[in-house]
């Protein structure tokens, strides 16, 4: 009969050391794989072509961030001031009153103010905008499209497959250059 | 004594545990959309709906469709009739001419891409390209081209009355009145507080004009959701509209964006002119009364593609409205339901 080698008992020690190696190990396997995917994708960024994009939501729900880092921008160069927005005026608003219940960004994201008479200003309030695509939808029906959304790399953490990317019906997500990470709406 | 094996408090935890995160995996594994196709799951309050002004009250729509006059064109941008009610439509860099059937009749070739036209009773074509206007024999030759009328300039539309031509400057928010050698004679439509006039007030370029009778002159304003009408001389006349998206008013941000008059046949005895007007972002052609009156619809949004931008029409002797529609790249041709 051989002898069967007695094992030592593990100690709570032991245990937590072992542990903590672990997940060094681990943590460095993690950073490791995290900049190796970084330098993968270093080149690129993911952004939103404007011309494709139909608006539809997915960009506020799909992200892996919450909020999304897809926020509404506005082309001041593509604005035409209107006094009736319909980027920031609900549908059914009966006058330009800017009360609450006559916008149309359920979380309050557009500001706007008087340029001159009839002409005003509206701006994006971005730690409010969640990108649901709504004033989007309203600018480009009725006005002259300046609103649009755009993922923003101050926040995007540039996944490697991008959740909203998967999801968007438009087909409107594609990697861009980093150094151009903005895909910008022109004048027609 | 043999020791009775029970269930012990931490197996039953440990089974509760268990069951609860299986049945958490199994809802997320089911509510897991990777694709999108099931939607945002935003709340009603975060999706833009406009499908309630798509429709229109089929009481209200007082003509038919018939078959539309296909232009041929890959970017169609200008509508006006021409002696015995032919078509002729400007896009691309030419205009094409339609007899009242819609057989081609003519094709005439330009050197820049045209944005409008008006045609004379001899046939005589006017048509304006982004800065400036070029003349037409009813041959097809040019006749005389005219001094651009400045960098802004961005001409939307022609008129013409027996002596006189308008020529809609969106880019300047202003109508010129030119003679027919085109001589400039004054300019319509300027802010002028002592005539009252607040301004031609334009988004997209979209001033459109029309001559009713070959004295009045009537002027799209859609930055203010009205027509207004003038004398040859400037004088301010008329206006009427209002801002609203409901089919009495001018929907958006700035509407109408095209005008013709309606020929004195379809009126009942009115001794001013009732308007045909179209409108952008719930695209609607309809027809009011010299007060601005809702009369009948002609096409609601629903005989349009959505987001269709860029309507242009016009009426021929018979009272048939055509609309050119730049996303058909055809002239929809519209008759009264009881003709």
């Amino acid at each position: 009969m051989s002898e069967q080698k007695e094992q030592p008992d593990l100690t709570r020690r032991d245990f937590i050391r072992s542990g903590v190696r672990g997940a060094l190990l681990a943590g460095v396997g993690a950073a490791t794989g995290g900049l190796l995917a970084r330098s993968r994708s270093g080149d690129t960024v993911w952004q939103i072509d404007p011309e494709k994009c139909i608006a539809c939501g997915n960009c506020a729900t799909y992200c892996v961030l919450k909020p999304s880092a897809v926020k509404c921008v506005h082309a001041f160069g593509l604005c035409e001031y209107c006094e009736k927005c319909f980027g920031y005026f609900d549908l059914d608003a009966p006058d330009v009153e800017t009360g609450a219940e006559n916008q149309l960004c359920p979380t309050g994201a557009i500001k706007r103010r008087l340029v001159r008479e009839p002409q005003y200003e509206y701006k994006i309030d971005e730690q409010l905008c969640i990108g649901c695509g709504k004033c989007v939808a309203g600018c480009g029906q009725f006005g002259m499209g300046a609103l649009f959304l755009q993922v923003r790399h101050d926040l995007c953490i540039n996944c490697n497959e991008c959740a909203i990317a998967a999801a968007c019906p438009a087909d409107a997500f594609r990697r861009v250059p980093a150094d151009k990470p903005y895909l910008l709406k022109k004048k027609q | 004594m043999k020791k009775r094996r029970g269930i012990s408090t931490t197996g039953v935890i440990i089974a509760v545990v268990i069951t609860v995160a299986t049945a958490a995996a199994v809802v997320v594994i089911l509510r897991f959309d990777p694709t999108g196709k099931g939607g945002s799951g935003l709340g009603e309050q975060f999706v833009y709906d406009s499908e309630q002004y798509r429709k229109t009250d089929p009481n209200l729509i007082h003509y038919k469709e018939l078959k539309p006059i296909e232009t041929g064109l890959k970017v169609a941008r200008g509508i006006a009739v021409g002696p015995d009610d032919a078509v002729y439509v400007a896009g691309d860099r030419k205009i094409v001419a339609f007899d009242r059937d819609g057989k081609s009749i003519a094709e005439i070739a330009l050197g820049d891409p045209p944005q409008c036209l008006a045609v004379e009773a001899d046939g005589t074509i006017y048509t304006g390209m982004i800065d400036h206007v070029e003349v037409y024999s009813k041959g097809g030759r040019r006749i005389a081209k005219w001094p651009s009328v400045g960098d802004d300039a961005i001409i939307t539309s022609i008129a013409l009355s027996d002596s006189d031509v308008f020529v809609a400057d969106s880019g300047n928010s202003v109508v010129l009145h030119y003679d027919k050698a085109g001589r400039l004679v004054n300019r319509i439509g300027q802010v002028d507080k002592e005539r009252g006039i607040p301004g031609l007030l334009v988004r997209k370029p979209c001033i459109d004009v029309a001559v009713e009778n070959g004295k009045v002159l009537w002027v799209t304003n859609p930055g203010r959701w009205r027509v207004e009408s003038y004398s040859f001389d400037g004088a301010p006349k008329r206006h009427w509209g209002r801002q609203s998206q409901e089919i009495e008013g001018f929907c958006g941000c700035c509407n109408p964006t095209c005008i013709a008059v309606l020929p004195r046949l379809r009126q009942a005895q009115s001794s001013h002119g009732w308007l045909i007007t179209g409108e952008k972002g719930l695209p609607r052609v309809k027809i009011c009364d010299e007060t601005g009156c809702l009369r009948s619809v002609v096409a609601g949004p629903e005989a349009f593609a959505k987001g269709t931008v860029g309507l242009d029409l016009t009426v021929d002797s018979r009272g048939r409205v055509l609309v050119l529609d730049p996303v058909a790249k055809a002239v929809r041709v519209f008759v009264k339901k009881d003709d």
